[in-house]
């Protein structure tokens, strides 16, 4: 973020009374719009499915999502929208003077601290009543156990010059995936004895092109969460033990070798699994 | 000489700027992340770990490759029509084998754009956003970069075969967020090692130098030093590592190299599977000369087969190797061409009312169709889709959010996709 702007935005988060101080503004440039209104004779809708003369209107947002997201201007488009460059294609109002920096900075200070619309409720009785921050549909259904970040944070230290990405599965992950860059070596069981600490966040584990002895799985964790194992260019002494990863779903053993061959039915609730000569047209 | 070396290698070093700020470990640093770890919030993983884009410049004609006409002869031309191998799923005769994996594609034939000349659909198709003199927008591959760092913090995040000058690459974003370009794919990865007669420890006396200069700017208030910094760090964490073997070819077997077409597309997507294996985020390569204004047919005769083979046998080589189900594979173009072939030179005109994409890999519906254009390929008939929903439906698939807004240096703010809908009929 550039300078000017952190400038703009860095205020005091309290204290603004949005009847006194936020609605006259809202009143004046915004709500012209963003109200049923009649023109030219007609009925009109708000402008983007918009309604900001209730409390409760404004809480739902329009046609785009939200128009305010308590405490995080900057993901407001009732703030942003208005604080665009008044040449800019998108700045809200469309028509009419751009809000002046003053009531930009009291907009920004009522979103920070949290959109409270204190006893005004507006053209609409019910109180205003937020989304929930996610939608359920992407909450995962299956919780791992979360690591102690002071744990991670010193394993990280000890784990510096080793062969081994840690990172989380995705953004905002709790899971964690890992990969062993191979080195076209023999893997020394040891290394897979450091996952230790959190073998029951890992959910993805890519060993590549190492030569993988009998023991190596011996030495490994039980992995209760592990779902995905990609074995790709491996020489395996061994299959990897069904018993130990109970979940796994993903089993990728492309250009490897293992005496004996892996035995797909030995995993439960495998469903995807490509074999070392690929997996066929 | 020594002097044009020199500048070639910095040029090289400035160009490899989309070399990740590698996530890594260090990821688990961040406050936000940290907080997620207490809270034990988790969302469901993303299926697109990786994506390939090939991108068709010029124009990629519909009614030609992927939503053919046969009903209307004068609309259709002399093109035949062949099945591919999932029922009601029509291709023009130029792409046999592409037919035969239909099974894995969803084809969207509803797509529309309001740009009509190339600079400016490409443009839109890659940022989102239209073409302005005064910002340059980023890349879905530097937007890639940008919201979900690396994967493999050896290799850039995001990288770039076979493209003209004219790429967005990071846009506004830092350095850091630059894609990597690579012009010939069968030559690999040029400049990547030490200068003949550099030895390491002349090396490493002349990175102290630079570092000694460096030391000078560290404390400058300007945001652009730390990305510079961050930037010749990684391409030095390049040049050491294992990964750049990926950019050697000759480590695959002439058959395979010959399946996937000798030509610089067709190498470029062998290249981009192979970088995917290595866990680069986003490769995008291109294949431009699609503007065929004036013999249309016979011009589709040579470019098509290139097509053709390339994306037939990348989609079977991921396949085979497990790689499909977690890589997203993507065909995109500016715009379509004119139902209607001029008179003149048997050609086929700009048409961005209504042209067709695909999109394979990564939990996309295989054997199916999105949307449809009118009889003759004129007009969207339903389910429009427009870039911004195009490149919301790769940012859903990749993880990204959608609502997050960030800042260019200019304060203006902007979205990943523009706002754009994911197509989620797409999702099997």
């Amino acid at each position: 973020m550039n300078v000017p702007l952190m400038a703009l935005v860095a205020l005091p988060l309290m204290g603004v009374d949005f009847q006194k101080e936020v609605w006259p503004i809202l009143e004046r440039s915004c709500v012209e719009c963003h109200e049923p209104h009649v023109k030219k004779g007609r009925p009109r809708k708000p402008k983007g499915g918009l309604r900001l003369d209730s409390a409760f209107a404004l809480s739902l947002g329009g046609d785009n999502g939200p128009a305010v997201v308590p405490g995080r201007p900057l993901e407001s488009p009732l703030y942003t929208l208005s604080a665009l460059d008044p040449d800019d294609d998108d700045i809200m109002p469309s028509k009419g003077t751009p809000l002046t920096k003053g009531e930009l900075k009291l907009i920004h200070a009522w979103i920070s601290s949290g959109a409270d619309f204190g006893p005004w409720r507006g053209e609409d009785p019910r109180a205003p009543h937020w989304p929930s921050a996610q939608s359920p549909s992407t909450k995962d259904e299956t919780n791992t156990p979360p690591v102690d970040p002071q744990l991670m944070k010193a394993w990280k230290k000890a784990a510096k010059d080793l062969p081994l990405i840690v990172q989380p599965l995705h953004q905002g992950s709790a899971k964690l995936e890992v990969q062993l860059r191979g080195e076209g070596k023999a893997l020394d069981p040891a290394l897979l004895e450091k996952l230790k600490p959190f073998a029951s966040a890992i959910v993805r584990l890519e060993i590549q092109e190492w030569l993988v002895p009998a023991s190596a799985w011996s030495e490994l964790p039980p992995l209760p969460h592990l779902e995905v194992l990609h074995l790709q260019g491996c020489e395996l002494e061994t299959p990897p033990d069904a018993r130990a990863c109970p979940k796994l779903r993903t089993l990728n053993l492309f250009g490897s070798s293992t005496t004996p061959p892996v035995d797909a039915s030995a995993y439960p609730n495998l469903r995807d699994f490509t074999p070392p000569e690929g997996k066929g047209l | 000489m020594m002097l044009l070396n020199t500048l070639t290698r910095r040029q090289w070093l400035c160009s490899t700027a989309g070399l990740a700020l590698g996530m890594g470990v260090r990821a688990l640093e961040s406050p936000g992340l940290e907080a997620a770890w207490r809270e034990n919030r988790a969302v469901r993983p993303p299926k697109a770990r990786s994506v390939i884009f090939l991108y068709m410049g010029g124009g990629l004609t519909h009614i030609d490759t992927l939503d053919p006409k046969p009903e209307r002869p004068a609309v259709q031309g002399p093109m035949e029509v062949i099945e591919g191998n999932t029922s009601g799923m029509r291709f023009g005769a130029c792409l046999p084998k592409l037919a035969q994996q239909s099974k894995h594609l969803s084809l969207i034939r509803s797509m529309t754009t309001n740009q009509g000349a190339h600079e400016q659909g490409n443009y839109i198709m890659h940022t989102s956003y239209e073409l302005r003199g005064t910002i340059r927008h980023p890349s879905m591959g530097a937007w890639a970069s940008h919201q979900l760092g690396a994967l493999n913090p050896e290799l850039p995040s995001s990288i770039l075969i076979n493209a003209g000058s004219s790429h967005p690459g990071k846009g506004y974003l830092d350095m850091a967020h630059q894609p990597l370009r690579v012009d010939k794919p069968e030559d690999g990865l040029q400049h990547a090692m030490r200068a003949k007669g550099i030895d390491e420890s002349r090396f490493q006396r002349r990175l102290a130098m630079l570092e000694r200069f460096n030391s000078h700017h560290i404390d400058d208030a300007s945001p652009a030093v730390a990305p510079y910094r961050e930037t010749h760090a990684s391409a030095l964490r390049l040049m050491k590592s294992r990964d750049l073997e990926a950019f050697d070819l000759s480590k695959e077997p002439d058959a395979l190299r010959e399946a996937y077409g000798s030509n610089d597309f067709g190498q470029g997507c062998l290249l981009a599977r192979r970088l995917v294996e290595r866990k680069v985020r986003f490769v995008e390569v291109q294949l431009g000369g699609w503007d065929f204004h004036n013999d249309n047919f016979g011009r589709l005769d040579e470019k098509a087969p290139i097509l053709d083979a390339g994306l037939s046998t990348l989609l079977e080589d991921l396949h085979q190797r497990g790689m499909l189900s977690d890589t997203l594979v993507v065909l995109g173009t500016e715009f379509g061409r004119t139902p209607t072939i001029n008179n003149r030179e048997l050609g086929r005109d700009h048409h961005p009312q209504v042209f067709s994409c695909l999109m394979a890999g990564a939990g996309i519906k295989g054997g199916h169709v999105h949307g449809s254009s009118d009889a003759e390929g004129r007009e969207v008939d339903h389910s429009p889709v427009t870039p911004m929903d195009f490149n919301a439906t790769i940012a859903h698939a990749m993880g990204m959010d959608l609502t997050k807004t960030i800042y260019s240096p200019s304060g203006r703010p902007f979205q990943v996709a523009h706002k754009g809908k994911p197509v989620m009929e797409l999702f099997g």
